[in-house]
């Protein structure tokens, strides 16, 4: 994975993300997908549906790891009710970024709720 | 005369759903030969049930014990999920009664575990019962079916239909919990293997190996037996750990675990159609989910067909 971050690092600290940094964030969830699905990233645009790439829920849940592990949030029931439903990686790009704006909002919690 | 075996199995699933277990038993059965005269898949259930039974149990009185399957399947599908449903929501819950639970407790390890086993009678019934012995397992539902989505109990229930299953489940075991599920309960594509159950060939899903070694925890398989008293009385096999070896011989493990009790009890597990029917077992399994949700919503829909008065004095009431 490219810009890999270290575990638990730097997203789910609670701060408000610049332009850069929110790019960055996306970038690590397209990271995360095209190294579990064995797909080149570049490949990848927000339109990319989940069906597409053959996500099953096991793979789904492995993208869900591997984005906790490089981006520092953590996905709690709330995120992964509306996870469920995703049908784009725009989608799930969406919610993660604004969940993160959510765990801005309250910075005295521990990692970030998603 | 569909209507009046509908008619008598909707007043008898609802006193059934309130007795103590002893008292239950005998009505649950009346039940089940009511829902019988009307199950739309019975032919198909018992040809291959004892299609099943002359495979792998050969010399066992395949005609009468498919029946009993059949029985049992009924009361498991229709009577039990009231009893959980009662469990789950904080009603009284009356089939609690269990036999010693000191062997049970012994084998549960610290930490995460998956607890599993496949489809007996009352199986429903096994995790509120671990539940109630004070044994905290999270529960995998197929669907939400008629449990409904229960609110209160976010976090302790998971729904193997939601895509998220997994990752929730994962989630639960590295917290240290404890998980109830189904052996072919996490079903993705792809990930099968045909192992040996009681000496022929078992379709298996490989879902169950495959969260253990994410996990990285030990199955503990158990089977649910009811007793000559009525009790209920859960047994723990055996403690499969998956670690340094293939999903698959983990799974035979698992499987192989579950030989003795089937073959002691064969009209207590409901599996028969699924293991023991090969191509067919999905297809059967999916016509039954869809005859059971119509079934359900004739029995949850009946209503008495009293003289009008008396309705209209009823729904004021």
């Amino acid at each position: 994975m490219g810009a890999r971050r270290p575990s638990g690092a730097a997203f789910g600290c609670g701060r408000s993300l610049g332009m850069a940094d929110r790019e960055e964030l996306v970038n690590c969830v397209y990271e995360a997908i095209a190294q579990t699905v064995g797909v080149d990233r570049q490949t990848l645009t927000p339109e990319t549906t989940v069906v597409s790439l053959g996500i099953d829920s096991l793979k789904f849940s492995e993208v869900l790891m591997q984005i906790e592990e490089t981006t520092g949030l953590l996905a709690d029931d709330a995120f992964l009710d509306k996870a469920a439903t995703i049908a784009t990686l725009g989608d799930l790009s969406a919610l993660i970024l604004g969940l993160q704006e959510a765990s801005a909002a309250a910075p005295k919690t521990q990692g970030a709720a998603l | 005369m569909r209507e009046r075996w509908l008619e008598a199995a909707a007043c008898l699933v609802n006193v059934a759903g309130d007795l103590p277990f002893s008292l239950a038993g005998r009505t649950s059965g009346w039940v089940a030969d009511c829902l019988a005269e009307i199950h739309p898949d019975r032919g198909e259930f018992l040809r291959l049930t004892r299609q099943g039974i002359a495979e792998r149990l050969p010399g066992a009185p395949a005609e009468q014990l498919a029946a009993e399957v059949f029985r049992n399947y009924l009361i498991t599908q229709y009577v039990d999920k009231l009893q959980v449903k009662k469990f789950l929501t904080g009603e009284p819950f009356a089939w609690r009664e269990i036999g010693d639970s000191s062997e049970l407790r012994a084998a549960m390890p610290r930490g995460g575990a998956i607890v599993c086993s496949c489809h007996f009678a009352h199986y429903a019934l096994l995790p509120a019962l671990l539940n109630g012995q004070g044994i905290d397992v999270v529960f995998l539902r197929g669907r939400a079916d008629v449990l409904g989505k229960l609110e209160k109990h976010k976090g302790d229930i998971i729904y193997s239909s939601d895509p998220t299953a997994p990752f929730r489940l994962l989630k639960a075991l590295s917290g240290g919990r404890a998980v109830f599920m189904m052996i072919d309960q996490i079903d993705p594509k792809g990930i099968t293997a045909t192992l040996q159950l009681l000496g022929q060939p078992a379709h298996a899903q490989l879902g169950i190996g495959w969260l253990a070694e994410r996990a990285k925890c030990p199955l503990i398989t158990m089977s649910l037996e009811q007793r000559p008293d009525g009790l209920l009385r859960i047994k723990p096999l055996a403690e499969v750990s998956p670690a340094g070896r293939k999903t698959e011989e983990t799974l035979q493990e698992v499987f192989s675990s579950l030989e003795a009790p089937i073959a002691e009890r064969p009209e207590s597990w409901l599996n028969w159609y699924i293991a023991g029917c090969g191509k067919e077992g999905p297809q059967l399994r999916s016509t039954l989910k869809t005859s059971n949700d119509a079934l359900w919503k004739g029995l949850t829909e009946w209503e008495p067909a009293g003289p009008p008065a008396l309705r209209s004095a009823a729904g004021g009431a």
